[in-house]
């Protein structure tokens, strides 16, 4: 509870303060909010599942974070940035589609 | 979760079975089983002080990049938004101050009619409704001619297109254009017209036709075809003179060359509107040579008063 608590916090932090990101970092920005949001649902279902650690979530959030940031780089330097995004946001994607589909079986049973 | 299993039938896919059947990070089984092992609950607390600040960055992060990524897209449109809206009111405003005009206009000739009734000087307000009519301030009848000038069928341009498909690529050459109503109009003075307007915008010795893009203006203002150009002129000579001069041979040659619809029609009575805002704001009357010698004049000869010379469209 309190750490959805703290999300929403940081939501309104982030949309009152409005913080300008330099333009060289916008290119990490949405593969850093998917891989971002990957940690997020496997954090929600490890704690249904009983399993959960902070410590692991964490880390494991920044090397999402990390590892997509980087992937897009090189992406960029090889010219193939937005194909390295678009794998990134893929195998992501699945990852996310596949532990809502467990959170949602330990929440509604279906 | 199950781990892989051997001699499955989708071992060949073994990249997507480890992706949908484990999609969760495989450290908190492994972090969970340590600290059963040495007799601690597997779970940790969920408020943790590390977590909660990493709840917060998260947030920030999802409404910062919304925000950032968004900004753009809405901005453009913003910008685009805001300048269709100021082009809907600016032409709103023109088109009730010219309405404002016009009521303003007609109001001033019954004033000034019955001022000069007034004071008995009916010459003046002959000579007076005689001006407006040559500067084409009233709208005018009379018997003329109507010419509808309108793009080529689009289906012969279709039917060209499917047989050379490069015709598609070469600019429409069926398309009327500011210059074809230039010289038409021009070749209707040549023939003796009196008062012209195109789709209801008289064309005076202010107005221009003019082209912007695709479009075509008369006046600063857009048409949408057909073009109908309405001339006051005996029909009988107007048509003739006009078939004779240069704006008909080209009238022709729009027809026979490009499918240019253009139809003339004689009519016993038409109407030409008239063009209200005509009015100067710079220009003054030259002084008559009679009464002073103009000083300012580099061609060392003296002026005359301006006749009235026949109102031509600007190139």
């Amino acid at each position: 509870m309190i750490p959805a608590l703290g999300l929403l916090v940081g939501l309104a932090v982030g949309l009152f303060l409005h913080p300008a990101v330099p333009l060289a970092l916008q290119p990490y920005l949405p593969i850093a909010v998917i891989a971002a949001l990957d940690a997020v649902f496997g954090g929600v279902r490890a704690v249904l599942d009983g399993i959960f650690n902070d410590k692991v979530f964490v880390v494991s959030f920044l090397s999402n974070v990390v590892v997509a940031a980087f992937i897009v780089f090189l992406g960029d330097q090889l010219g193939v940035g937005s194909q390295l995004s678009t794998g990134v946001v893929v195998v992501l994607g699945i990852r996310i589609f596949s532990n809502v589909a467990s959170i949602r079986r330990h929440l509604f049973r279906a | 979760m199950s781990t892989a299993h051997t001699g499955r039938p989708d071992a060949s896919m073994t990249l997507i079975t480890e992706m949908m059947q484990r999609p969760l990070d495989p450290g908190y089984a492994a972090a969970a089983e340590s600290r059963q092992k040495s007799g601690l609950p597997p779970a940790t607390s969920h408020r943790g002080p590390m977590l909660v600040i990493f709840a917060v960055l998260i947030g920030a992060l999802l409404a910062t990049s919304a925000l950032a990524l968004r900004a753009p897209t809405t901005s453009a449109s913003q910008i685009k938004s805001a300048l269709v809206g100021r082009i809907e009111a600016s032409r709103a405003h023109a088109d009730a101050q010219t309405r404002l005009i016009v009521s303003l206009r007609t109001q001033i000739d019954t004033a000034q009619a019955t001022a000069l009734s007034q004071q008995s000087q009916s010459g003046l307000a002959a000579d007076l409704s005689k001006l407006e009519l040559a500067a084409g301030t009233v709208p005018v009848t009379g018997p003329g001619l109507v010419l509808i000038l309108d793009d080529a069928p689009p289906q012969a341009s279709a039917k060209g297109s499917n047989v050379d498909p490069r015709a598609a690529t070469a600019p429409d050459q069926g398309k009327v254009i500011a210059r074809d109503l230039q010289i038409i109009v021009n070749g209707l003075w040549q023939a003796g017209a009196e008062a012209i307007s195109v789709n209801g915008h008289r064309i005076t010795a202010r107005a221009s036709i003019r082209f912007a893009g695709e479009a075509i203006l008369v006046d600063y203002r857009p048409l949408v075809r057909p073009y109908a150009i309405t001339a006051i002129g005996d029909p009988g000579s107007l048509s003739v003179e006009f078939a004779d001069n240069d704006g008909g041979s080209y009238l022709q040659s729009l027809k026979a060359n490009y499918k240019i619809r253009g139809d003339i029609q004689a009519r016993d009575s038409v109407v030409v509107p008239g063009e209200p805002a005509l009015s100067l704001q710079e220009a003054q009357p030259v002084q008559s040579s009679v009464t002073t010698r103009a000083p300012t004049t580099t061609f060392g000869r003296t002026p005359s008063p301006t006749t009235s010379q026949p109102t031509e469209t600007s190139p």
